[in-house]
């Protein structure tokens, strides 16, 4: 990935050194589309975890009247979603975008096993309409692109 | 319609707080900014986390129209902050969620 270059006039934060050594071995992987794909799919649904489970920490702090440690606990995981997308090989805006749709098919997932209440059709229905627009946000093949 | 005035604004609030914080985050760890940056994006994204208490309604649903607003703000984000337009692909399938979204939400049941 061509990314790499932005590093090199890097400040030297620890944290940032690590996090760039980790970002390469991980994108060393995504070395064809397809393996791509799964590599940025994963992605996704990590996020979705850090951002649904840390906006849910916070939620029980609030809401359900939870101790102070769930707000810290809520921060940090919510923090480290931020952190997700940056490992994505895209423009920033692409990214955030296909990642609502990720995150619409998980919200019904989380609703449907932490609140028992199922999809019904037009969920489904919706929610796969709104899968195909993200694919086709994301995944469509663009001229510009290095990432064969 | 009160209501449905103040989800959206507090949907678009939401993502507001959620694109920003996740801005900040990546321009600390990709547009090699300082730290500073990348704290600042965490505290948005703490705050984030505190603007959806305040809907009130059943979690799956409008957490999933959340989704579809997110989308679209993020292209906004892309053209008002980036300078970059949403290419062809990026629109039609912005429009195909849309619709997505309107069938999950709307649909009379």
């Amino acid at each position: 990935m061509k990314q790499n270059e932005i590093y090199s006039k890097n400040d030297d934060v620890g944290i940032k050194k690590h996090f760039i050594n980790m970002k390469i071995a991980l994108e060393s992987r995504c070395v064809s589309r397809k393996q791509c794909f799964t590599y940025t799919i994963l992605l996704f649904i990590l996020a979705g975890i850090f951002e649904i489970g840390g906006g849910y920490f916070i939620w029980i702090w609030l809401r359900e009247g939870g101790g102070l440690q769930f707000a810290f606990l809520g921060a940090i995981v919510l923090f480290l979603y931020g952190v997700v997308p940056t490992f994505q090989p895209a423009d920033f805006h692409r990214i955030y975008a296909t990642y609502g749709g990720i995150f619409v098919v998980m919200s019904i997932l989380w609703g449907w096993v932490f609140e028992k209440t199922a999809p019904d059709t037009y969920d489904l229905i919706g929610a796969l309409i709104i899968l195909v627009g993200v694919s086709i946000i994301y995944y469509w093949p663009r001229k510009d692109e290095v990432n064969e | 319609m009160n209501n449905i005035i103040i989800s959206l604004g507090l949907f678009f609030l939401a993502a507001l707080f959620e694109i920003g914080g996740g801005y900040l985050v990546w321009l600390w760890l990709r547009e090699d900014k300082k730290i500073a940056f990348g704290v600042l994006g965490g505290l948005t994204l703490a705050i984030y986390g505190i603007i959806p208490t305040f809907q009130h309604a059943n979690f799956g649903r409008v957490y999933a129209a959340y989704g579809g607003i997110f989308i679209v703000s993020s292209l906004i984000w892309g053209m008002l902050v980036d300078k970059k337009n949403p290419d062809k692909f990026e629109i039609i399938g912005a429009f195909i969620a849309l619709v997505g979204v309107f069938i999950m939400y709307y649909t009379p049941r």
